[in-house]
């Protein structure tokens, strides 16, 4: 079913403020593929949060220009009128946020912030609501939902309150979930496990999702495909297991090579020199150029997504130059 | 060998909750030598935080004996303890809620050294110049902390911990916070510091993969136990305790398959009402009859690597004897 793709289109995001204007986002375009699970990945500053927030409407108009498009199916989501997105946001797009602590409520139960998200959509009555939120509630591995049905999110651990959060997502089966950052405030155990339920939820619910992350051990773990971005803009696409086996892209190399290892015995972390710009500057040619152990004359220059090949795209002179046959299209396919 | 810096002997933290009493910290013994870091392990509620509490001497020590740098650490008092506290200092993980935030930044790094009578003169050129080591230069110095990246204000507390020349710095989650590449930087720059300025680190911390790089010896803690203790890479590498390899399964990218192999399922249980027996088999994937009764000794695995599991241990000498035997049990199961 290729209507079910989302598609980003030439995105760019651009905040007003009294300094002037500044671009979170530039002409981003990459796909997510029916019941696919990808990982936007990229350091603080990216772009990232900005495009999830650009996908739901969550911006304010005031403050924010959304240019390009962004469709899931037939669906324009950018251009909706304040009722048409509330009709969509948890029936056809779902989002988690990093801090259930913040994005929950903190005076209503988990299950009247459950069974909101199925009255408003769906229009069930209250006992058929409560059935059906505590079901959804043991859908996301929430131990003893009945119980913690009636418990506020302050009684809950992380783990339990990001389990909820997942639940008040996808309690109206929404087809696309944007989830920003969901496993960077909890422990490692709990972040495997929260993980593994997303990969679930895509591979029996046929739900794609867009997990935004700095970790690329994480986009490791469960993501089919792979977006890095940065400065707003997008360097990378592929799948995950060949990018992360060989980066076309020398930011996304450096962002692997930064992660610490468990077998990284007698060896220093290896840093990122400097810094992301700013959004308000408007440098030419690579962005990440500054900070590139490989740049040379032709970074200077106006950069495109360069096609390697069907899935995999880069945003590099190096990558499409036959003198680097190092990073061809298809050299790291183990 | 000296004696150690730092060693703790059924160091016991107990904090009361409502009418009873949660024991956060439960007999715990370390011993970290000049020079050296060890690495203190766990999940949220396993009592790493409260250990760094305990000692810095911010919470009441309930058992067990510190001794560090030639003092008995636990029982100093008054005016004793406020002399001696800048041997002993403290990177938090989240430096924007511990610097003043009416303060600039250069002025929370030479208030140590004022509190410490130095002339305001010499604190603020001491000051300047330890911002200047760990990397935060001119102009930055005069900003306040809301001014600052989350990475820069990690350096200024870096900077506030080590102006009074501590022989032991605690980092409670030091580089939890940060960005994989902002971490990488703050890590470097601690190791760099501990050569250079001869430190000893408690390094606390849920990462276990950060180890390699900064640990020399590791202590796995749960609900308030040392699980398992030893060198680093020992640990890591040959893993005895059940909840240590688990640990290490739910590494993302631990197996190259992706998956995790045989990661810790469930969460860590309320420690006011921990299990009976080992308090791990709720969750313990080779749980075997017994587990749930007897708690486990800590049975050595080579001279300086020890666990506590049933599983290790050839016979519990404290065992009841109407309780099967774990271990028995297990040899039973394998014929």
């Amino acid at each position: 079913m290729a209507g079910d793709d989302l598609v980003v289109d030439h995105l760019s995001v651009v905040f007003r403020s009294r300094t002037g204007t500044h671009a979170a986002v530039r002409d981003a375009s990459f796909r997510v593929g029916a019941g696919r699970m990808v990982g936007l990945v990229g350091e603080s500053g990216s772009g990232k949060t900005a495009t999830g927030l650009a996908l739901l409407g969550l911006h304010d108009p005031a403050t924010t220009t959304i240019g390009g498009g962004a469709r899931f199916g037939d669906t324009d989501l950018l251009h909706l009128s304040p009722a048409a997105a509330d009709r969509l946001r948890g029936s056809l797009v779902g989002m988690i946020f990093q801090d259930p602590m913040t994005a929950l409520n903190p005076l209503l139960t988990i299950g009247t912030q459950v069974t909101e998200t199925i009255r408003v959509h769906e229009g069930l009555d209250r006992r058929s609501a409560r059935d059906k939120a505590i079901d959804v509630l043991a859908r996301v591995g929430m131990p003893d939902p009945a119980g913690r049905y009636r418990r506020y999110p302050h009684e809950l651990s992380g783990g339990l309150r990001q389990r909820a959060m997942i639940a008040a997502a996808i309690a109206c089966r929404p087809r696309l979930l944007v989830a920003d950052e969901p496993t960077t405030a909890l422990d490692l155990t709990i972040q495997a496990q929260i993980l593994r339920l997303l990969r679930t939820l895509c591979d029996d619910e046929g739900m794609s999702v867009l997990l935004i992350t700095h970790d690329l051990g994480a986009v490791g773990a469960v993501c089919d495909d792979v977006v890095t971005m940065y400065a707003g803009e997008v360097v990378e696409i592929g799948p995950t297991a060949r990018v992360l086996d060989r980066p076309s892209h020398p930011y996304t190399s450096r962002l692997m090579a930064a992660r610490p290892r468990v077998d990284g015995w007698g060896e220093q972390l290896d840093v990122i020199p400097g810094r992301v710009p700013s959004p308000s500057a408007s440098p030419e040619g690579c962005l990440f150029r500054p900070r590139c152990r490989e740049a040379r004359e032709e970074c200077a220059g106006p950069q495109e997504l360069v096609a390697l090949g069907p899935d995999r795209s880069v945003r590099c002179v190096r990558a499409s130059d036959p003198r680097d046959s190092v990073v061809v299209a298809g050299a790291g396919v183990r | 060998m000296s004696a150690p810096l730092l060693r703790t002997r059924g160091l016991t933290v107990d904090y009361r909750v409502g009418r009873g009493r949660l024991r956060a910290v439960d007999h715990v013994d370390l011993d970290l030598h000049q020079g050296e870091t060890l690495a203190v392990i766990g999940e949220s509620g396993s009592g790493k935080s409260t250990i760094a509490s305990a000692l810095l001497r911010l919470v009441p020590v309930a058992a067990g004996s510190v001794e560090f740098d030639g003092l008995d650490w636990a029982s100093l008092r008054g005016a004793a303890l406020r002399r001696e506290r800048h041997r002993m200092q403290f990177v938090p993980q989240d430096a924007g809620s511990s610097l003043d935030p009416r303060w600039r930044v250069r002025e929370s790094v030479a208030e140590p050294l004022a509190v410490a009578g130095t002339s305001a003169r010499q604190a603020r050129d001491r000051a300047a110049a330890m911002l200047d080591r760990v990397g935060l230069e001119g102009p930055l110095q005069e900003r306040f902390p809301h001014q600052l990246s989350g990475g820069q204000r990690q350096r200024v507390a870096i900077a506030r911990a080590l102006i009074s020349k501590p022989r032991l710095v605690i980092c409670d989650e030091a580089v939890s916070a940060l960005d994989v590449s902002l971490q990488a930087e703050i890590v470097n720059l601690l190791v760099e510091l501990r050569a250079e300025r001869d430190l000893t680190y408690v390094f606390i911390t849920h990462d276990i993969a950060l180890l390699p790089y900064v640990a020399d010896r590791v202590a796995v803690l749960y609900l308030g136990q040392v699980v398992e203790s030893g060198p680093a890479r020992d640990v890591l590498v040959d893993p005895q305790h059940p909840y240590t390899q688990g640990l290490l399964s739910s590494l993302p990218g631990a197996h190259p398959g992706g998956g995790a192999e045989r990661p810790v399922r469930g969460e860590i249980p309320d420690p006011a009402n921990p299990p009976t027996g080992c308090r791990f088999h709720p969750r313990c994937p080779v749980a075997v009859d017994g587990c749930p009764q007897v708690e486990p000794a800590v049975v050595p695995v080579s001279p300086a690597h020890s666990a506590a599991c049933h599983l290790l241990e050839p016979r519990s000498a404290t065992a009841d004897p109407a309780v099967p035997l774990p271990s028995s049990l297990l040899r039973k199961a394998r014929s």
